[in-house]
């Protein structure tokens, strides 16, 4: 079924619908919500959130911009405001120093005592919220800036900027853990 | 750290084009600086893409039934009057009314039924009584006769 006429559909309530869309866009909502959390049940209650300002908003949507972005848009704006207003504690306190003197100790005993998984979180949480969002949006999602500057309300020059700084902290969270072996 | 490492974060995303993009791609051949931003550019990338993401078939459900407590499912009205009508037929007291008079209503479509069967039944075998009274007995020996007769001719 196609978009347009799936929209229309939800729009007059028909359940079938709304589980398709629910579907058709979970994984999408849900990667993006995740990244920016960085917690399971909060990305999970961002995008239950989002659905249901899908729905509210749905009258008003004009199919003149595309609903994908729309929705981006919807899921980024819910995450963001469930986002800590204080200062992030990415760790237990001393942990930062632990892993990178595990690190120069032994590369690979970092890698068994704390998964990679877990130190990405712990490198992408020291991000201010705003350089994480733009990363997510282009990295996974794979948004040119212009999109994401569509997205995000803010201008293309911005986006580069975060994009450039947020990648360059990425880097040197990083490279002292895992060396010039990151993968 | 390399001035032109900004540009070679807008070329890894593809953002530069023609001359712009040329330039860099030929200051990357050159900068060890800039290849080893790439390459850092390239791993965040991948560490990204690989990631595994925990999602449960179950949240899906809830935001489903978040959807249906906001209304956003509207039932036709037919819809309607069929769970209005299987929610009153459900209740003990209706469920058991109805019971007993379905079972009333079987038990006389059954006797009314068995009736006509054996009435049937009855036809049948008297029509079945005149056939044979109506047959004489001398032709039905003639006709044994000729049965008996015919196996012995065809062994000789």
């Amino acid at each position: 079924m196609d978009e347009r006429h799936l929209l229309e559909r939800c729009r007059k309530g028909d359940e079938r619908a709304w589980v398709e869309l629910v579907n058709r866009y979970w994984g999408l909502a849900f990667r993006i919500a995740y990244r920016i959390l960085r917690n399971k049940e909060d990305a999970e209650d961002a995008v239950q959130e989002a659905f249901v300002q899908v729905f509210r908003s749905l009258p008003t949507f004009q199919h003149r911009s595309n609903f994908r972005t729309w929705f981006y848009r919807i899921v980024v704006r819910v995450a963001m405001a469930r986002l800590p207003t204080e200062p992030v504690e990415p760790l237990e306190e001393g942990v930062e120093a632990e892993i990178l003197e595990c690190a120069h100790e032994d590369p690979e005993k970092i890698i068994l005592v704390r998964e990679k998984e877990q130190i990405l979180d712990w490198a992408i949480q020291q991000l201010p919220p705003d350089w994480r969002t733009v990363l997510v949006l282009r990295e996974v999602e794979g948004l040119s800036y212009a999109e994401i500057a569509e997205i995000l309300g803010i201008p293309i020059g911005t986006v580069e900027s975060r994009l450039f700084r947020a990648r360059k902290k990425l880097r040197q969270i990083l490279e002292p853990i895992f060396g010039d072996e990151w993968l | 750290m390399c001035e032109w490492e900004r540009k070679v974060n807008a070329y890894w995303d593809n953002e530069l084009e023609g001359e712009e993009a040329e330039r860099v791609a030929e200051h990357l051949r050159n900068c060890f600086e800039c290849q080893l931003a790439l390459n850092s550019f390239q791993q965040i990338r991948q560490i990204f893409l690989r990631e595994n993401l925990p999602t449960s078939p179950a949240a899906i459900a809830a935001a489903l039934e978040r959807l249906k407590c906001e209304g956003a499912f509207q039932t036709p009205k037919w819809r309607q009057w069929l769970l209005q009508f299987d929610l009153w037929l459900t209740q003990p007291k209706v469920a058991f009314k109805v019971a007993m008079a379905v079972s009333l209503v079987s038990a006389l479509i059954m006797a009314n039924l068995s009736a006509q069967i054996s009435q049937a039944a009855e036809r049948i075998q008297g029509s079945v009584q005149n056939a044979i009274q109506s047959v004489s007995l001398e032709r039905v020996w003639q006709r044994l006769a000729l049965l008996v007769q015919k196996p012995q001719r065809e062994r000789r």
